[in-house]
């Protein structure tokens, strides 16, 4: 199944300076953005970032008190939600408790008046695609929350819309449904090809399933880009703080080299030299974030520091220490597990280092 | 940035505002035609004058309707009002205390049922469950000939037609209203207070007067309000069991229109009625709310 | 703890119990009392019955009242739903205006409405009659259904309208479609209790009947002052069982669909994924 895109230009949806005011709050402040036809897009932040609320405008559900909403190139911000081509799926599913399954998901077929015949064979054929063929005649209340999430699904999808929005659909979900759904969820995409736009609050599901994310704070766009240069090209430290753990060493930038790198002032870690936010010029007060994986404890080169071992958590796949690094401040280091003879690392003095392309600044 | 190929739809803000203000319609119109405006002309008319010949009214704006209320005799009725509604509510207290207590004392299936047996008898016909009474209260009624055989009346004395027979009616009707209020706040007081209590050392008296009690107090007002504000604009009540001889404000107030015909002195009567259970309620409401947030 | 004396207060409520329901019970006796002076049982007989509805009078005001019942029941619903689904999206003090207007029809003593009522209807010289005494019956009624109207609607999140028109529909098809359906079980409920308010009322009906419309209850307040007494037992159990079943039903409504339509449009997280 291929969307339309009227257009041609490949451009599912845009938002131009999208804003919306609640008397003196404002939840989304001027965002920018476009979202590729057929990718799968994430929104991701903090809660009350104003994430929902961008993706309701974009649905209809709220009307913009600025800016423009645009769906293959076709200026929709004041278009109905009953009249776009868009579709939400919602975080609690929303599925009508007085229907059976079947309804439910015929429901936006019988509003465009599609005949019996072809209405049945589509219901049929996206019940088997989301795998709950047989179960049209149960009743809401009857199904599993997974059961439910796939009918609000199919619900959807069955009106083939040109976007589909989907608001938190795995919150209502334990862990280890999460992460099927979340198979599910990008394989369906796949293999129909429309364009997902995804919000959720959790970094990880985000990045598993996405082709590209946005991260939000307040109702600002923080980053755009996909899961790899977000995660080790973050633009600020909000962005790298929600995408994954970090270390972070203060840092003063002294010149921006002719490579694009920058030249950096660590203190006790001496100078370096590092990739870093576009923003920083010299002069800056910056911060170097370094992941914990990123460390090794063998001392095989780059720079480093030495702390004393104040914890050592064996999570399985990874052992992670916590180190008491003095002026540094505490610092945390994820290493892969080793066999059961032992650790490396006792619980003493030990030096951990990392390679200068493994670490990133951001302002401070 | 993408220009649009289509010119965009104009904002249909007002359209959608109409369409939803649309909807008190209905309610807003006949709320006001056959709610406000009568009472607002009601307190027109009692600032009026009747003409005893020609059955006439002048609007001036005089109180004299007012004025007359002060007569004996109003104030007597409004007075006898006053002490049989006061006396229903303090029956129906009594009476329901112990109803409620044993009712939050049971559980379940046994609960359910006599929640619905105190309902039940206020969901059978009004104007029956009061007829009721005339028979059991009438001279050779069943309840008159216990009464006299227990020496609680003397063997002459009538029961029907007085306003013992009346308030007796007025607390049969309205006690469920008033069970049902102290059930849930006896239901909503956390058994662990009243074990605290005694474990503190209150004997069991004690634990009611200074837990259970205070703590059911919205309870009681709320059935207070229930039973007493309603009552002291009862009408059928005093008029099956009351005769013509006990008659309270409701009644005397129904005189006026549909008997005397003096509209003026009538509205003044309702107005004064209307007034005061207003201004009980909202001074009651405040009380009342802050009561809730204690418990 | 078993005792093996009742309480004192179980006994007090249970002496109460007889007190609420020996009167009625009297009256459902005596309606098949065959002793017409009604001073000892004088053997069961249904003549009393027979006569009331063989009675023009009797059978003409029952219609009277079920006709006004029923009129007074459906505007009473149509200003109910539609006041409830306004004061949902309304402001906070036009909100505060309509509980206020609910309350105070429901809390002014009935006398003072059905008399300014009665009054403004004297000053424009309407005759009295059905359509009055409707009109007075609606002004209690619908803020009662606007109470049980609210109630359902405060438990109804607007999720699923939204998802309703999401899928295409325009907001009449989603009120026709998934707000109606879902109010549904409180309309019921309403629409039973005002049938059994309107049947039962008396003194709006009294004052706002004039000399062209009697209501059932009307009728027997006129005879109970009579002194007209075995039949009156009989339409009096009549009005009882129409107006007793009538809130049994209600109850049986209410207890049956519950908030059981609306707890699946909530999250409700399973443990684990049943084999699909």
């Amino acid at each position: 199944m291929n969307t339309p895109d009227p257009r041609g230009d490949g451009i599912a949806v845009t938002l131009e300076a999208l804003e919306r005011r609640f008397g003196d709050f404002v939840a989304v402040k001027g965002i920018h953005l476009e979202i590729q036809d057929g990718e799968f897009f994430s929104l991701i932040g903090p809660s009350g970032c104003g994430k929902t609320t961008t993706l309701r405008m974009i649905g209809g559900l709220e009307v913009p008190s600025s800016g423009r909403v645009l769906v293959h190139g076709r200026d929709m911000t004041w278009v109905p939600a009953h009249r776009r081509p868009v579709n939400t799926v919602f975080q609690q599913f929303a599925l009508f408790p007085h229907l059976d399954v079947f309804e439910n998901v015929a429901f936006g077929l019988r509003e465009r008046r599609v005949p019996k015949q072809q209405l049945r064979e589509r219901v049929a054929g996206m019940l088997e695609q989301v795998e709950l063929s047989g179960r049209e005649r149960a009743r809401p209340r009857e199904l599993s929350g997974g059961q439910q999430q796939r009918v609000a699904l199919a619900r959807s999808l069955v009106l083939e819309p040109e976007v589909l929005l989907l608001d938190e659909p795995l919150g209502a979900l334990d862990l280890k449904l999460r992460r099927q759904m979340q198979a599910v969820l990008k394989r369906l995409q796949r293999d129909i090809g429309i364009t997902f736009v995804y919000v959720t609050h959790d970094q990880e599901e985000a990045f598993s399933m996405s082709d590209r994310v946005g991260i939000m704070k307040a109702g600002v766009l923080e980053q755009l880009g996909n899961p790899r240069q977000v995660y080790h090209r973050p633009r600020t430290l909000f962005v790298a703080d929600f995408v994954g753990a970090s270390n972070r060493f203060p840092a003063s930038v002294l010149e921006r080299l002719p490579n694009g790198r920058l030249r950096a002032d660590m203190g006790p870690l001496g100078v370096v030299e590092a990739g870093g936010s576009a923003e920083l010029q010299p002069g800056s007060s910056a911060l170097a974030i370094v992941r914990p994986e990123s460390m090794s404890p063998d001392g095989a080169g780059g720079i480093g520091l030495s702390g004393r071992v104040i914890d050592i958590a064996y999570l399985g796949a990874q052992v992670q220490y916590t180190l008491d690094a003095g002026e540094l401040g505490r610092v945390i280091a994820l290493v892969a597990g080793e066999d059961d003879a032992g650790d490396t690392v006792a619980a003493r003095e030990h030096r951990f280092t990392w390679p200068a392309e493994r670490m990133w600044l951001v302002p401070a | 940035m993408a220009s649009s190929a289509v010119t965009p739809p104009r904002r249909p803000h007002r359209w959608r505002r109409v369409g939803r203000g649309a909807l008190i319609l209905p309610g807003l119109l006949w709320t006001l035609a056959f709610f406000v405006a009568p009472l607002a002309l009601m307190v027109v008319y009692s600032f009026g004058q009747i003409d005893i010949i020609t059955f006439k009214t002048t609007f001036g704006w005089t109180l004299e309707n007012y004025r007359q209320l002060n007569n004996d005799i109003y104030i007597h009725t409004i007075i006898r009002s006053l002490e049989m509604s006061a006396g229903a509510t303090i029956g129906c207290l009594l009476v329901g205390c112990p109803v409620a207590y044993t009712i939050a004392r049971s559980r379940g299936r046994v609960q359910t049922l006599l929640l619905l047996g105190v309902m039940v008898p206020f969901w059978t016909s009004f104007v029956v469950r009061t007829y009721a009474w005339v028979n059991l209260l009438s001279n050779d009624g069943l309840v008159t000939r216990a009464l006299h055989a227990l020496r609680l009346e003397s063997e002459s004395a009538q029961i029907i037609y007085t306003p013992m027979a009346v308030t007796i009616g007025l607390i049969y009707t309205y006690l469920p209203l008033m069970i049902l209020p102290l059930y849930v706040a006896l239901e909503r007081i956390d058994t662990q207070l009243v074990q605290a209590a005694s474990d503190l050392g209150a004997s069991r008296f004690g634990v009611f007067r200074r837990v259970v009690f205070p703590l059911s107090m919205p309870g009681v007002i709320v059935g207070c309000i229930l039973v007493g504000v309603p009552a002291t604009g009862e009408y059928v009540i005093p008029a099956i069991l009351g005769g013509d001889k006990t008659l309270m404000y409701g009644n005397v107030v129904a005189n006026q229109f549909l008997r005397v015909g003096d509209y003026p002195f009538g509205s003044a009567l309702a107005v004064t009625l209307m007034s005061l259970v207003t201004v009980f309620l909202v001074a009651t409401r405040s009380r009342l709310a802050r009561m809730e947030e204690i418990t | 703890m078993r005792r093996s004396l009742p309480s004192p207060t179980a006994v007090f409520t249970g002496l109460v119990f007889v007190f609420l329901y020996l009167p009625i019970a009297i009256v459902v006796l005596n309606s098949f009392n065959a002793d017409s002076a009604l001073i000892g049982w004088g053997g069961f007989t249904g003549k009393w019955y027979s006569h009331a509805l063989s009675d023009q009078r009797v059978r003409g005001d029952f219609v009277t009242s079920v006709e006004v019942a029923l009129l007074a029941t459906g505007i009473s619903l149509v200003i109910a739903v539609s006041a409830g689904l306004w004061g949902r999206r309304a402001g906070p003090r036009a909100r505060r205006l309509l509980d206020a207007s609910t309350y105070m029809r429901i809390v002014l003593p009935e006398v003072v409405t059905a008399l300014a009522l009665f009054l403004i209807l004297r000053r424009y010289d309407v005759t009295l009659g059905v359509p009055t005494i409707v009109a007075g019956h609606v002004v209690f009624n619908s803020a009662y259904a606007t109470l049980i109207i609210q109630a359902r609607l405060a438990t109804m999140t607007e999720v699923l309208e939204e998802a309703a028109a999401d899928l295409g529909a325009p907001p009449r098809r989603v009120f026709r479609r998934v707000t109606l359906p879902l109010l549904m079980p409180a309309v019921i409920v309403a629409a039973l209790l005002t049938l059994s308010f309107s049947f039962d009322d008396l003194v709006t009906s009294l004052f706002l009947g004039g000399t062209n419309a009697e209501t059932l209850p009307v009728l027997l307040l006129g005879l109970i002052r009579l002194h007209v007494t075995p039949e009156v037992n009989a339409i009096a159990s009549g009005v009882t069982t129409i107006t007793l079943v009538t809130f049994a039903l209600s109850a049986v409504v209410i207890s049956l669909r519950g908030a059981a339509g609306v707890r699946t449009a909530r999250i409700e997280p399973l443990m684990a994924e049943e084999p699909a």
